[in-house]
């Protein structure tokens, strides 16, 4: 198995007026390949940042981050990385858009099944043609996950991925999600701020707490999948994890449990 | 109806030709029309616009030749206007051509001078910091008012004149390729990062293409300011072209003559424009209804 992460000593601090902003302070954590791993927490605890800096958009202030016990250092395609916004090339259609990474490494002539594949997985079938405006923000959304998959990353990064869509379309994007890391089994790392979609998804939810950025606390998910969003269990870990964001109401206890 | 004694005689009465002309070439659409609907819905929403502007031409028919209620130096009949463009076709076929040379010369240099110079000051700081004040002291100063200078520094008219066209194109397409590329959101950089898009590539692959309507606002407004200085830059020296045509037969007073030379300067400049629009929509086709100019 590949696409474990290390991540050790991570501080990042951004220069502002008046000084320096620290956004995030000591992280340590490890991601154990082919687990599904949410970041949740408040605006601006950081946690986009700390996915940024693993996907070597940004650089560590302090300590390292590793892949595969390699140290990221930039950018690199085994790290497929979708943002909110969908973030399609406008002037390429959906199919040009999710071959854009197999032509950017030369690699489109031998691979070029697995864009249909993937277009036909993320169900965009007979919108090869379409231009990103002219689909909805779920439609490009799954073309933005079929153009960061089909360069097989080893880990794919989700920066709210589903932030901007309706209830509906989220939840089957869910779903997608899922099936596709079912089917697939590679690492994958996405911040939310939905507390039920993180317990829905996930083998464990990294908590944040803000200013300067740190993991609070850990949960393990340990429901067996496909999971329910409103049996015990699951009600169980939303009231622990609401708790500790200080969302949990009276009861300040996050262990009480049913 | 009979012409006014004042004006001078005409050849032939060529401006009837040309009403007959144009009335045959209505009657040829609506007939076709008939059979396709697109061109005949296409008459109807025109149909108004056309019989304005033969109205106008009436009005001034009888203004000019008809009546002589314009001073008939300046105003010369529609008959004389349509004659120079019948009997003198050949040289200004032959001064067409020559302008088109010079247009296309410079355009095409300026255009391309002017989408690398605004690539690199788009991508690169370095050029940025000791280009770009250079282009905003030169950029503005109108491309004519280099005439002296060039007049000395290039070997020929011709080559002075491209050189003053180019100009006139690079500084727009310029400002605005540059403009776009910096405008590019940082977005697609980190997508196209995380893909495995590197150098040369970012700016081929996502940059340039992101910049692309940006950089045909900055085309088409060097379009505009090539013709300017196209015509101007033939007044100073060169031995035909359009603009040197109505330059100097304005010089004879030939009033006639000029208003055919500025008839034809409309009809290919315009048609120049919608070429470029049509380039436009064909290559942006991904952004229709995203944005509009």
């Amino acid at each position: 198995m590949v696409g474990e992460i290390g991540v050790r000593g991570v501080s990042k601090s951004f220069p502002l007026e008046g000084g320096d902003v620290e956004a995030l302070k000591g992280i340590d954590l490890n991601i154990a390949s082919g687990s599904f791993i949410s970041l949740i927490g408040p605006s601006g605890c950081g946690k986009s940042t700390l996915l940024r800096l693993v996907a070597g958009l940004v650089e560590a202030s302090e300590g390292e981050i590793t892949l595969d016990s390699r140290r990221i250092e930039g950018p690199g395609c085994e790290r497929g990385f979708v943002f909110q916004e969908h973030t399609l090339f406008p002037w390429l259609n959906i199919y040009q858009n999710v071959a854009f990474g197999l032509k950017m490494q030369g690699l489109y002539k031998e691979r070029k099944g697995d864009v249909d594949e993937w277009i036909e997985t993320v169900s965009l079938k007979g919108f090869e043609k379409s231009f990103p405006h002219q689909l909805s923000g779920g439609m490009c959304q799954r073309a933005s996950l079929a153009r960061a998959l089909v360069v097989k990353p080893k880990v794919l990064l989700l920066d709210e991925p589903l932030g901007a869509l309706d209830a509906f379309t989220r939840m089957n994007m869910q779903e997608e999600l899922l099936r596709i890391w079912a089917a697939h089994r590679m690492t994958m790392v996405m911040v939310t701020h939905d507390v039920d979609e993180a317990i829905y998804l996930s083998d464990r939810v990294v908590i944040f707490s803000p200013r300067p950025g740190r993991t609070d606390e850990i949960v393990d998910i340990e429901l067996s999948r496909p999971r329910a969003r409103n049996d015990e269990g699951f009600i169980f870990y939303r009231r622990k994890i609401l708790g500790h964001l200080n969302f949990g109401g009276i009861r300040k206890d996050p262990n009480y449990s049913i | 109806m009979p012409n006014a004694p004042g004006h001078p005689r005409v050849a032939a009465h060529y401006f009837t030709y040309f009403l007959i002309i144009a009335g045959a070439l209505y009657l040829a659409a609506l007939a076709a029309s008939v059979f396709a609907a697109k061109l005949g819905e296409r008459l109807v929403y025109r149909g108004a616009f056309i019989s304005g502007v033969f109205i106008f031409l009436t009005v001034l028919n009888l203004a000019t030749s008809k009546f002589a209620l314009l001073p008939v130096l300046y105003f010369p009949s529609l008959d004389k206007v349509f004659g120079v463009i019948v009997e003198e076709r050949a040289l200004l076929a032959k001064c067409i051509s020559y302008s088109a040379r010079l247009l296309f010369i410079g355009y095409f240099l300026g255009a391309v001078a002017g989408v690398c110079t605004g690539i690199c000051i788009g991508f690169n700081k370095t050029v940025s910091y000791w280009v770009s004040p250079l282009v905003r002291v030169l950029g503005p100063i109108p491309s004519t008012a280099w005439v002296p200078l060039v007049l000395v520094v290039f070997p020929s008219a011709v080559s002075a004149s491209a050189f003053l066209v180019g100009l006139a194109v690079w500084f727009p397409t310029t400002v605005m390729t540059s403009s776009g590329v910096s405008n590019v959101p940082q977005a697609y950089f980190e997508v196209g990062s995380t893909l495995g898009a590197k150098g040369a590539r970012n700016i081929f692959s996502i940059g340039v293409p992101a910049a692309m309507p940006h950089i045909f606002l900055g085309l088409f407004n060097g379009t505009c300011a090539s013709f300017i200085t196209l015509v101007t830059a033939e007044m100073i020296g060169a031995k035909y072209g359009i603009g040197w045509y109505i330059n100097w037969q304005k010089d004879m007073l030939s009033y006639a003559n000029v208003y055919a030379g500025l008839f034809i300067i409309g009809v290919i400049f315009s048609i120049l424009i919608s070429g470029l629009f049509r380039l436009r929509d064909k290559m942006l086709v991904w952004q229709k209804g995203v944005i509009k100019w």
